[in-house]
């Protein structure tokens, strides 16, 4: 019996080669799985953001001005967030003016001056552990340290419970972010670059400020914008460092004097007014919520405003 | 504590091969075109014995073939050149190949002026002193040509050295030939010793340059600029 | 705490006579570096052993051999980059104009400032092409006339043309061989005697070689420059003098070292070379 095999024609076949294949379903199902993730993760976000908005729709359209200046009353249609926000505007300032610098000249010495050695790297692994420690525990910390021992320093009228012990608190808390996200930073300016400055004859504190730090200022600023964000929302710290939840006859000013005084701060009218059962408060509850989230927003793009313009230069 | 030195290649291959494999292939074309050279001089030996008119045939046909391979020999030398860029021992290599199959075409033309000598084969050879002393000439111009031969096929310096350097017999055979002419009494003096003059001259010049040949291998083998100068002492 | 040594009495740099013409004696050729049993170790690890090599004047240099071969870690001992690396250690001597380099006293940013360097990938500044060139006489303290250092910088480069309109723009922005002619005037913009050049045009096409090897020709009779380079035929073309390292393979430890096999002038070392280990290297053989 003979086999008769039909003309192959070379071209037909490399097409039917090259246009075939395995369909790869696996692979298209991950996608759809992540893209599902996606969805998700901006539908929750989505109905979040709108949740709040709507419910302090009434507060935040009706009487925007009051709510954002008047301070905190007995009656919720008469309550506003100034004291709030002037706690929360010095909370961020502080960990700015203190986290920031302290956090960032940290990186810098374990990444370029620090000997690579056991104790750099005990050191190293400690930091990383600081930053996943809970917040409650830098309340406790700062209630010891700022609000007890500190406390004629701090607060002496108000008993230590003022805004620089809360200012402090924060920003020991964010002080690991910072250092971990400028290490990274850091590090990942490209040898070529240092070598580059070492070569032309700048010493090592030159390389650092005229090459090293502007190339991982973007990355630098990144962890800015997380310990900011961070600090600015965390509420169980305050809840111990002790921010008023009720009355509090002071608290709006912004004199430097008065940073002595009782204080209280955005996550801590949020979670009090939270906890009143009563139906009056939800109004003015989310409210405040969507003004947090706002601030937030806004020292985010501040950051990555900066960021963006030390990319550009960069490139 | 051993060491070892590390090859550029790594596990101690030979690199390049295909590259060395085309230097021994020129090595052993230029054997070859030697190898036709010394068949042409060998008829030139016969012709001078006995004037057979049909060698001078073959020896025309047989110096066709060698040209064309110095041609093509040439060509190929080039090319690596332009595609290998040979250095040090390489490089020295293939120009003195280049130069020495230009000796080896010489030789072989130089042979022929003698060959193109067979129709007067008669009346020349009458002078029979001053044509023994050609025929012994001849004999000892071969036997250098193939000295040369064997220096190149072993790449022996010794023998380069030699054929370079040494003083050879042949000098004297040669004036003891001009003698001759100058006392030859015949009839046909005048063109009996143009004859042999010029087939004595062109042997002497085989001799020549086969210790050309000589001279560059000893420039290839050693590389040492002094030997550059392909003079033959 | 020990005195600093001062370099300027050591570097003797006599650009008046450089490329003019007239009474400069041709066969000026003082030593410039003197490199005497020099061995590099990181950590434990012996990179490199036992180099013994001078290095003259106004010549061009060139350390060739294979890979790991310490040629490029020697090269950086010539301007203290290796102190860099944490684990790196020197022993032997290096001496620059009869000073010891690795001389505890010795500032290493003011031999880097004698002794320009320039890399195997281009990395200009993320900076403007004139700043790139200021950079290195700013922190110098120089402060006026940076006008004039930055243009004689960029024509000894051979880029001003080519940047004399746009000298504001970025450096990243120039091609792969004008970013190394950029990295190239930097480095001479500090006023150095040698350059080290670590395999400068191997990322660049061959174009851009080009140029970089004529540039190298013309400001060789201004700088002393040493080249490591892995292409021989740059070598052969380009250098006066070169030194060949190969390595060797230490059976205990099971690791390589370096070891300079033979040096000299390059004429010789690609004709006729003396050692067979070099002769079997520029020709593409083995050992």
């Amino acid at each position: 019996m003979t086999v008769v095999t039909a003309p192959v024609d070379p071209a037909a076949e490399m097409e039917a080669q090259l246009t075939g294949g395995k369909l790869d379903l696996t692979g298209r199902l991950f996608t759809l799985v992540l893209q599902i993730s996606l969805g998700l993760s901006l539908v929750v976000l989505g109905i979040l953001v709108w949740d709040v908005v709507s419910t302090g729709s009434d507060v935040l359209t009706g009487r925007l001005g009051d709510f954002l200046t008047g301070t905190m009353k007995s009656q919720a249609d008469a309550s506003g967030l100034a004291q709030g926000i002037r706690g929360t505007f010095f909370i961020g300032l502080f960990t700015v003016v203190f986290a920031f610098p302290i956090g960032v000249g940290a990186a810098i010495y374990l990444e370029e001056y620090a000997k690579p050695g056991r104790l750099t790297h005990f050191i190293d692994l400690n930091i990383r552990n600081l930053s996943g420690v809970p917040s409650v525990v830098y309340g406790i910390l700062g209630l010891t340290i700022f609000v007890k021992a500190l406390g004629s320093i701090t607060g002496p009228e108000s008993n230590g419970r003022s805004v620089i012990s809360a200012g402090f608190t924060l920003a020991i808390l964010v002080l690991p972010i910072v250092i971990i996200t400028a290490a990274e930073a850091v590090r990942a300016v490209p040898r070529g670059l240092r070598e580059a400055g070492f070569g032309v004859g700048a010493t090592r504190w030159e390389v650092i400020r005229h090459h090293v730090l502007p190339y991982a200022a973007p990355g630098i600023l990144t962890g800015t914008v997380l310990a900011l964000a961070r600090a600015l929302g965390e509420a169980a710290p305050l809840i111990l460092v002790g921010a008023a939840s009720g009355f509090l006859t002071t608290g709006d000013s912004y004199e430097v004097g008065a940073l002595q005084d009782r204080f209280t701060a955005l996550p801590q009218i949020i979670a009090t007014w939270a906890g009143r059962p009563v139906a009056e408060w939800e109004g003015v509850t989310y409210a405040a919520i969507a003004v947090l989230l706002a601030i937030v927003l806004l020292a985010n793009a501040a950051a990555i405003l900066l960021r963006n313009r030390y990319e550009k230069k960069r490139a | 504590m051993t060491v070892q030195s590390i090859a550029p290649g790594g596990a101690g291959e030979p690199l390049r091969q295909g590259f060395r494999d085309e230097l021994d292939q020129l090595r052993l074309q230029v054997e070859l075109m030697g190898v036709r050279v010394d068949e042409n001089l060998e008829r030139m030996r016969e012709v001078l014995r006995h004037g057979d008119v049909a060698l001078a045939e073959q020896a025309l046909l047989a110096d066709d073939e060698i040209d064309a391979m110095n041609v093509s020999l040439t060509e190929r030398c080039y090319l690596l050149l332009g595609r290998e860029a040979p250095v040090a021992s390489d490089l020295r290599f293939i120009v003195s190949v280049l130069r020495i199959i230009s000796e080896l075409e010489r030789v072989g033309d130089l042979s022929l002026r003698v060959v193109k000598l067979a129709p007067q084969h008669a009346v020349l050879s009458q002078a029979t002193a001053a044509w023994d002393i050609l025929v012994t000439l001849a004999d000892e111009a071969v036997e250098v040509f193939r000295l040369a031969l064997r220096a190149w096929s072993a790449q022996d310096l010794a023998l380069a050295t030699e054929l370079a350097t040494e003083n050879r017999g042949l000098d004297l055979y040669y004036e003891r030939l001009i003698r001759e002419l100058h006392e030859l009494a015949h009839p046909e003096a005048t063109r009996i010793a143009m004859g042999v003059f010029v087939a004595g001259r062109a042997i002497e010049r085989i001799a020549d340059h086969s210790a050309i040949i000589g001279a560059r291998l000893r420039y290839l083998l050693t590389g040492e600029p002094r030997y550059l100068a392909a003079e033959v002492r | 705490m020990a005195p600093s040594i001062d370099l300027t009495e050591a570097t003797r740099v006599d650009h008046a006579d450089a490329g003019a013409p007239g009474p400069t004696d041709p066969t000026d050729s003082s030593v410039v570096f003197d490199v005497s049993d020099l061995s590099v170790y990181y950590g434990d690890f012996r990179a490199v052993r036992d180099v013994n090599l001078e290095v003259r004047r106004r010549e061009i240099t060139a350390f060739i051999g294979p890979s790991g071969c310490g040629k490029t870690t020697v090269l950086r001992t010539f301007n203290r980059m290796n102190d860099l690396i944490d684990t790196a250690r020197v022993e032997g001597a290096i001496r620059y104009r009869g000073v010891d380099l690795y001389d505890p006293a010795v500032n290493p940013v003011e031999v880097r400032r004698r002794i320009g360097m320039v890399f195997q990938k281009p990395n200009p500044f993320p900076k403007s092409i004139y700043d790139n060139v200021a950079y290195g006489p700013r922190i110098a303290g120089v402060k006026k006339g940076m006008d004039d250092v930055v243009e004689r910088a960029l024509r000894g480069a051979g880029l001003w043309d080519e940047v004399k309109s746009r000298l504001k723009s970025s450096g990243l922005s120039l091609s792969g061989g004008q970013q190394q002619r950029l990295c190239i005037a930097r480095a001479i913009a500090t006023d150095p005697e040698a350059l080290l050049m670590d395999e400068p045009c191997s990322a660049l096409d061959p174009i851009a070689t080009a140029r970089i090897e004529d540039l190298m020709q013309e400001i060789k009779d201004q700088y002393t420059i040493i080249i490591v380079t892995h292409n021989m035929q740059q070598a052969a073309r380009v250098s006066d003098r070169t030194a060949f390292f190969t390595t060797e393979v230490n059976d205990e430890s099971d690791t390589r070292t370096g070891v300079l096999v033979e040096y000299d002038l390059t004429d010789k070392m690609f004709s006729n070379p003396s050692d067979e280990r070099t002769e079997n290297y520029v020709t593409g053989r083995f050992g």
